[in-house]
């Protein structure tokens, strides 16, 4: 157990490792690293004082480890945009991300429980039919448009909710439903086929054979014994979300970190850009790094030889 | 007896009755997403004969013109136009060679690569494939839209680019499940008696394993263009994507922003256009699964 844990930490510094080098080698390697780090209409002097901070003309292996070195030391340089540390910028945007990602988990669990477990109950009926609908349209929608499509029809011809930005806390919903959709469809999925494995089992025939009614032996011996591969996937949408937010954030002018990352490849601000790839594949790593760990915890089957 | 059940079969006909049951299947395809694939493959294919207009024809007298159902609408542009007078139809037919090409490109070096990687990795075991796996798990880690950000931004956008940082997400993906297939066929009898006659290894991936774990490629595949397109839009939409002026759907979507509430047309169909190819996709992909290949109804 405390072997498999450690392999995975290491695997999971590996992969933080590859993320900081792949970001080295793409700034160093294409055209002048000054350049790449200065704002676009810089002149002469400030790419000199960019290529002396950055140790330019020291050679190469002595600038990746102070490269790294910084990064350990959680220095992600300052944006050429308007000189805040790139630190502080991340710091100040994660949490409207982080909520984000949570209220679209929950729009994301309150309608796949549902939807999958009575698609499972009554099978190829209608109601089944509108949780495959529900769930096919979720994978094949591109998020962006679903986005936009929402704020048409809500903010624009109906004046319900507000089109973008965070404010009270209505403006969370579009943003979360769009985030939340996506992800919607593979838990659907997800419910449905494991109600239905577990509505075979011999203790939901049994407590059928009890004479319990039909809402106890769904709602509470079968449902539960299906949730649990529902909250390992929860746990690995997570990561889904930072992928998603980037989009949906551009959508709703959503002040978070997807966002600063879009605004700065169009202000070609590249510190901002690797803080926030460094940052959230961090952050990637991590939770799959936590998701297996748990799995490993809970499911004793797991085997922890690799 | 059991000589006229059982027949030797050459790996030869194995492909022959393989591609013979896809065509013959293919009759039981579901009707829409097939028709609808169609129609989308014969837009990227032949799509300068059929659109009425250059997709880059500027005409700035016609700009914003509505669909032809609307009273303002003219049958000159049916879909409308953009800022700049372009026909929405045109760049519609014309954007579908760029989201179809561009995935193709991405699964066949992306999945050839991985198909590869996953034969090698799920034969040989051991240390290569411990090291193999590893590699692989830290790409799947990675935050695919994220990186391809700052890959595109770096390197300066174009469809090559985008179809470079695409390839070894996609690789990662074919070479994990190509692996698992490999995994439970090389312990097959056959495979046992080609390695005892001497067969080299490479023509036992080639001639033994390869058909054998087609069908998960095949469905793989299908479903993978979905994903792709779905990914090369948002990377479009974001300004990362293939460059103006080149009528990518994601790109549409996006122009069509600043004027939601004054011309809808110019983001909606784009938007339709996606949904339409990726439904028809996964829809087609989750009967070719389970007509192919049943164990893998998880997928």
């Amino acid at each position: 157990m405390v072997k498999y844990i450690g392999f995975r930490l290491f695997q999971a510094l590996l992969g933080l490792w590859f993320i900081a080098t792949l970001v080295f080698i793409l700034s160093r390697s294409i055209g002048d690293p000054a350049e790449v780090f200065t704002a676009r209409n810089s002149g002469v002097d400030a790419r000199e004082i960019m290529a002396a901070k950055l140790g330019l003309d020291r050679p190469l292996h002595e600038q990746y480890l102070k490269f790294i070195g910084q990064l350990v030391r959680l220095d992600l340089g300052d944006s050429v945009s308007n000189g805040i540390p790139v630190t502080q910028i991340l710091v100040e945007r994660m949490p409207a991300t982080f909520t984000l990602g949570l209220i679209a988990l929950l729009f994301a669990l309150a309608f796949s429980l549902p939807l999958g477990v009575l698609g499972a109950v009554y099978r190829d009926t209608p109601v089944d039919w509108v949780a495959k609908v529900m769930a096919f349209l979720g994978q094949s929608m591109p998020p962006f448009w679903l986005g936009i499509m929402l704020i048409i029809l809500f903010a624009v011809v109906w004046g319900l909710l507000p089109p973008a930005g965070k404010g009270e806390w209505h403006s969370y919903i579009l943003p979360g439903f769009t985030l939340g959709w996506g992800v919607m469809a593979g838990m659907v999925r997800l419910v449905r086929s494991s109600m239905l494995d577990v509505l075979d089992s011999d203790y939901v025939a049994m407590a059928r054979a009890k004479g319990l009614p039909e809402v106890v032996v769904i709602g509470k011996h079968a449902l539960r014994n299906a949730l649990l591969p529902v909250l390992t996937y929860s746990s690995l949408v997570l990561g889904a979300f930072m992928n998603g937010s980037v989009v949906v954030e551009q959508v709703f002018a959503w002040p978070g970190i997807g966002t600063s990352a879009v605004q700065s490849v169009v202000r070609r601000d590249f510190p901002v850009i690797q803080g926030v790839v460094i940052v959230f594949g961090s952050f990637f790593i991590l939770i799959n790094l936590l998701v297996d760990i748990m799995y490993a915890v809970i499911d004793p089957r797991i085997k922890y030889t690799q | 007896m059991a000589n006229t059940s059982m027949q030797i079969v050459s790996p030869t006909t194995l492909w022959a009755v393989r591609v013979r049951s896809v065509l013959g299947g293919l009759r039981r395809a579901p009707k829409i997403p097939s028709l609808v694939l169609l129609v989308f493959m014969i837009f990227a294919a032949f799509g300068q004969w059929i659109a009425p207009y250059s997709p880059v024809a500027v005409d700035m007298a016609a700009s914003f013109s509505p669909p032809v159902w609307h009273e303002e609408g003219s049958a000159d542009h049916l879909l409308g136009t953009d800022k700049l007078g372009r026909d929405i139809l045109s760049r519609l037919i014309r954007g579908a060679r760029v989201s179809l090409s561009l995935s193709l490109f991405v699964i066949g070096l992306g999945g050839g690569v991985g198909v590869v990687l996953g034969l090698i990795s799920g034969y040989s075991g051991g240390k290569v494939d411990a090291v193999m796996q590893r590699g692989i798990e830290v790409i799947l880690a990675m935050p695919t839209i994220l990186v391809a950000l700052v890959f595109v931004f770096a390197v300066g956008r174009s469809f090559e680019s985008v179809i470079l940082i695409l390839s070894p997400f996609l690789a990662a993906r074919f070479a994990r499940i190509v692996r698992g297939e490999t995994l439970s066929v090389r312990e097959r009898d056959f495979v046992a008696i080609a390695k005892v006659i001497g067969t080299p290894t490479w023509m036992i991936l080639l001639k033994h394993i390869l058909p054998n774990v087609f069908n998960t490629i095949i469905v793989l595949a299908t479903l993978e263009v979905g994903h792709l397109i779905l990914l090369e839009s948002s990377l479009s939409f974001l300004g990362v994507g293939v460059p103006p002026p080149q009528p990518a759907w994601g790109l549409m979507v996006a122009d069509g922003r600043e004027f939601l509430t004054s011309a809808y047309w110019i983001t909606l169909f784009p938007g339709l256009c996606i949904l339409a190819a990726v439904l028809s996709l996964n829809l087609f992909g989750d009967w070719l699964r389970d007509t192919l290949d049943p164990r893998r109804r998880q997928l």
